[in-house]
């Protein structure tokens, strides 16, 4: 193996970089995409927080921009999730908040579930979090129960 | 005194025998199966770098920094090691690159226990968000095949 080949290999690598900063950065300057105006199709009164059905969660799970929040207690997370989600147990919040706040602000829409409508958790939470000054959130009331009765993709943890 | 002190040694013992057929045989196909994973790898990270800006930052448990260097230089060079893997170039150095990068992916599957989808193969998301083993599996097998490219002797 010849050093010179390693270093030719990791310099095109590196100049082809430049490509990829310059078209992130450019992008990032030309502004966050908005979602569509229909989006929400209920509003949760007390601080205007758009409630979203079963199409509107998987159209939004589709995008790479969403964050989905299980707010579920850490051991129904571990048993079974929504593909992707983060676990930010209701519980915990406060504790959990400060680790995952980067990665919250910088998403385009946030989606919270529970267990099912009866659960308040994700109102509780996302209450919590609009506090916080957390903007874009979106509550997915059938959450975890209805996710898996259609058969959506889902993970789960050891 | 004539002569210099090199002439006087005792020739190094190499191994110049030309490597076996069906050893050269599962190098190319090694060589080409892992060219083509880092190739597509690599394109579908490119054609979709917002996307794989995103799945990177959002879903993945990297620090912020490490995340915006992994997107900026991953696609590209895998694009690169995959280019010359599939043209012949600095076959071994590149194949010594992908298995670095493949150790890396593989204890990130292992830390994390992430079968989250990693934008790789043109794959939607619903195929690769199964269970956490499976990337590690596939990295492994992708392993194997980079180390027989590596202890490959050029023909």
């Amino acid at each position: 193996m010849k050093p010179r080949n390693f270093v030719h290999i990791l310099a095109v690598a590196l100049a082809l970089s430049g490509y990829s900063a310059w078209s992130l950065a450019a992008r990032q300057e030309g502004g966050r995409g908005e979602l569509p105006a229909d989006f929400p199709v209920a509003t949760y009164p007390l601080f205007q927080v758009p409630l979203l059905r079963l199409d509107d969660a998987r159209a939004l799970w589709r995008r790479d921009t969403t964050l989905f929040l299980d707010v579920r207690a850490p051991f129904d997370y571990q048993c079974g999730h929504i593909a992707g989600a983060v676990n930010l147990p209701e519980a915990e919040i406060d504790k959990r908040f400060p680790a995952l706040k980067d990665r919250l602000e910088r998403a385009e829409a946030v989606v919270l579930y529970c267990s099912s409508p009866d659960c308040a958790k994700s109102y509780w939470s996302a209450l919590w979090l609009h506090n916080k000054g957390l903007k874009r959130l979106h509550i997915y009331p059938a959450g975890w129960n209805e996710w898996i009765n259609r058969g959506l993709p889902s993970a789960h943890s050891d | 005194m004539s002569g210099s002190t090199e002439d006087c040694r005792a020739p190094t013992p190499t191994d110049d025998r030309p490597a076996s057929w069906p050893g050269r045989t599962t190098s190319l196909v090694c060589r080409y199966l892992l060219a083509a994973v880092f190739l597509a790898a690599a394109i579908t990270k490119i054609t979709d770098l917002p996307a794989f800006k995103n799945q990177v930052l959002l879903h993945s448990s990297l620090p912020h920094p490490v995340g915006v260097a992994v997107v900026v230089v991953l696609p590209w060079l895998e694009l690169t090691c995959g280019a010359c893997l599939a043209l012949g170039h600095a076959v071994r150095e590149a194949a010594l690159i992908a298995a670095v990068l493949l150790v890396l992916f593989m204890v990130y599957s292992l830390a994390f226990r992430t079968g989250a989808d990693c934008h790789c193969f043109f794959l939607p998301a619903t195929f690769s968000s199964g269970d956490w083993w499976w990337p590690l599996a596939r990295n492994l097998i992708l392993l194997v095949g980079s180390l027989w490219v590596i202890r490959q002797r050029p023909s």
